[in-house]
């Protein structure tokens, strides 16, 4: 087995200038991305989430902890380790200035990559996230949507191992959040390892292999998607509104419930048996079967409260 | 962290050559800045001249025109470095988010705040070039001690561009950038001795345009353009020279304190 892509133990960090006090933005986090793997880190605004991904990436300092990514130590090889990552942040820093294909130009330079093969690559690469059409148009002139895709071609030009995307999709329409998954996937099949943060449960149960939940700075829990899913949410879903009269009627009260303010959620193994009885015992009950999905794992270890 | 500029190094001048690149695209409005040299002398050297007709300069009179001529030189050069490094190196550091992405390569942010120095330094370079040829125009600083004049600009580009740093990497937004800009820039080149002498000045403003390095920078200026390449002309190169590397320093620790979080 080929050593993990991310090793992260312990690791540690408050923003210097934060009230006293304060929880830490990251508190003894531990993480393993699998080499080849695409991996997803959810959680609710400020969980931790970014603070990490910008001390991998060699952006922040830590307090402690131990970090590996791809066998280096960002606060120790900061130059090695970014020539060998791709970041996408989460907001666009494109040159406005420059035309589509300049800006992948431009931004070669840092990575040393002489000016011939740059322009190969950026050919290359346009056509990869489908821009080869516009490499002459001003970045200003240019959607949300194939601006992302403009920074994830910049983030590709020397060919990263590991490949860091911070909310990748927010804001994106459902269209350009597809072409951009399928690029994902394409990237995944080549061999590249994939970090992404999302907001979006169903992003992750599309695209990655595993998940962490991350609350408090702190990972909650790790594994496949689907795993979770059955751990935490089982099977399938049943959804009541209104008043629980139908739920009162069940002979054996099913296993895991939430009581919302204005609904029941149920969930149970074998939602279909459940949900049939209830309409049975309570005919008109405004109730309704669903499969469990991550974003239930998601609510029910984070919490429904607004965070901010 | 080792030498007294960090870990700057070779990438800084590609730092450089981006800014250099955007100024070429955006070369419509760049243009716009090369007017301001002729409104200037027009001001300053047929308007207030008509005022004033002679300077005396060390017992000679000097006509006015031909002695303010350098001084505008001098408000070029450390407009066009101070303004760029403050308001230009702002804009790319907050708003276009420039830093953040060059960061995320192997350059540092040393490289970054280096880069932005020596384009500060480059802009005041293109700023001496045109007002020196505006000069020209007009007859003036027609000597070839006027080849100077870009070595000079060179050095208190990369003075002005490093203060114009520090300030950038202190101010809380983008309105806070008038407070340097007018406080600090406008006083100095107002009082540094370019459009009138500093002898007219009562003692203590003459003591602190002795410490004002435009004011040095544009007796240097007077000099070459002048025909005269003393020791004046070389002392005040190496000056400015020596003043930027502690200031560049201290640019890229506010910087560092700044953005690493």
């Amino acid at each position: 087995m080929r050593a993990p892509a991310v090793s992260i133990r312990g690791l540690r960090k408050t923003y210097r200038g934060a009230p006293p006090g304060a929880p830490p933005a990251v508190d003894g986090l531990d993480l393993s991305v699998a080499a080849g793997s695409c991996f997803g880190l959810l959680g609710p605004n400020g969980a931790g989430k970014t603070t990490t991904i910008r001390i991998l990436c060699a952006a922040s300092p830590r307090d402690a902890g131990e970090v590996a990514v791809l066998g280096v130590d960002p606060a120790l090889e900061p130059r090695v380790l970014k020539g060998r990552i791709g970041v996408v942040p989460q907001l666009d820093n494109l040159d406005p200035d420059f035309s589509v294909l300049r800006n992948l130009l431009v931004y070669a330079r840092y990575f040393g990559i002489p000016a011939p093969r740059a322009r190969e690559r950026a050919a290359e690469l346009l056509r990869f996230v489908r821009l080869e059409d516009r490499s002459g148009d001003p970045v200003e002139e240019l959607s949300g949507g194939l601006r992302r895709r403009l920074v994830i071609a910049r983030a590709l030009l020397h060919d990263p191992e590991l490949l860091v995307l911070d909310e990748p999709t927010t804001g994106l329409d459902p269209q350009s959040r597809r072409v951009l998954w399928d690029r994902v996937r394409e990237l995944r099949r080549g061999g590249k390892t994939i970090l992404l943060t999302t907001h979006y449960m169903e992003e992750a149960e599309a695209l990655c292999d595993r998940v962490a939940i991350v609350d408090r700075g702190r990972v909650l829990v790790d594994g496949a998607p689907a795993d979770l899913v059955r751990t935490h949410a089982r099977r399938s879903v049943v959804e009541l509104r209104g008043e629980s009269a139908a739920l009162a009627s069940l002979a054996a009260p099913p296993d895991e419930v939430d009581r919302l303010e204005d609904r029941t959620v149920i969930y149970s193994d074998d939602g279909e048996t459940l949900y049939h009885k209830m309409i049975q015992s309570a005919p008109g009950a405004d109730a309704h079967l669903r499969r469990a999905t991550l974003e239930d794992v998601f609510l029910r270890l984070t919490g429904r409260g607004l965070r901010e | 962290m080792s030498g007294i500029l960090g870990d700057a190094g070779p990438l800084s001048l590609q730092v450089w050559r981006r800014n250099l690149e955007v100024y070429l695209v955006t070369w419509r409005t760049a243009c716009v800045s090369v007017v301001e040299p002729i409104f200037n002398f027009l001001a300053f050297g047929l308007g207030v001249g008509t005022l004033t007709r002679e300077v005396a300069v060390d017992g000679a009179a000097v006509p006015y025109e031909a002695w303010v001529a350098p001084g505008i030189v001098a408000m070029s050069i450390m407009f066009q470095s101070f303004f760029d490094c403050l308001y230009g190196s702002y804009i790319r550091m907050y708003y276009q988010r420039t830093f953040d992405a060059i960061t995320a390569t192997p350059a540092s942010l040393d490289d970054v705040v280096v880069g932005e120095a020596l384009w500060g330094a480059t802009r005041a370079l293109i700023g001496s070039l045109t007002t020196l040829l505006v000069l020209l125009a007009f007859g003036h600083a027609r000597t070839p001690a006027a080849a100077a004049v870009p070595l000079l600009a060179v050095c208190g580009g990369l003075l002005f561009g490093s203060a114009g740093l520090c300030f950038t990497g202190i101010v809380r937004n983008i309105d806070s950038i008038n407070y340097p800009l007018h406080l600090v820039g406008v006083p100095m080149y107002l009082f540094g001795g370019l459009f009138f002498p500093v002898d007219a000045m009562p003692g203590w403003a003459r003591a602190i345009a002795a410490a004002n390095p435009v004011h040095h920078l544009a007796e240097a200026l007077r000099e070459c353009c002048g025909g005269g390449l003393g020791p004046r002309v070389w002392l005040t190169a190496l000056g400015l020279l020596a003043a930027s590397v502690p200031l560049l320093a201290l640019a890229l620790r506010l910087m560092r304190r700044r953005l690493v979080k």
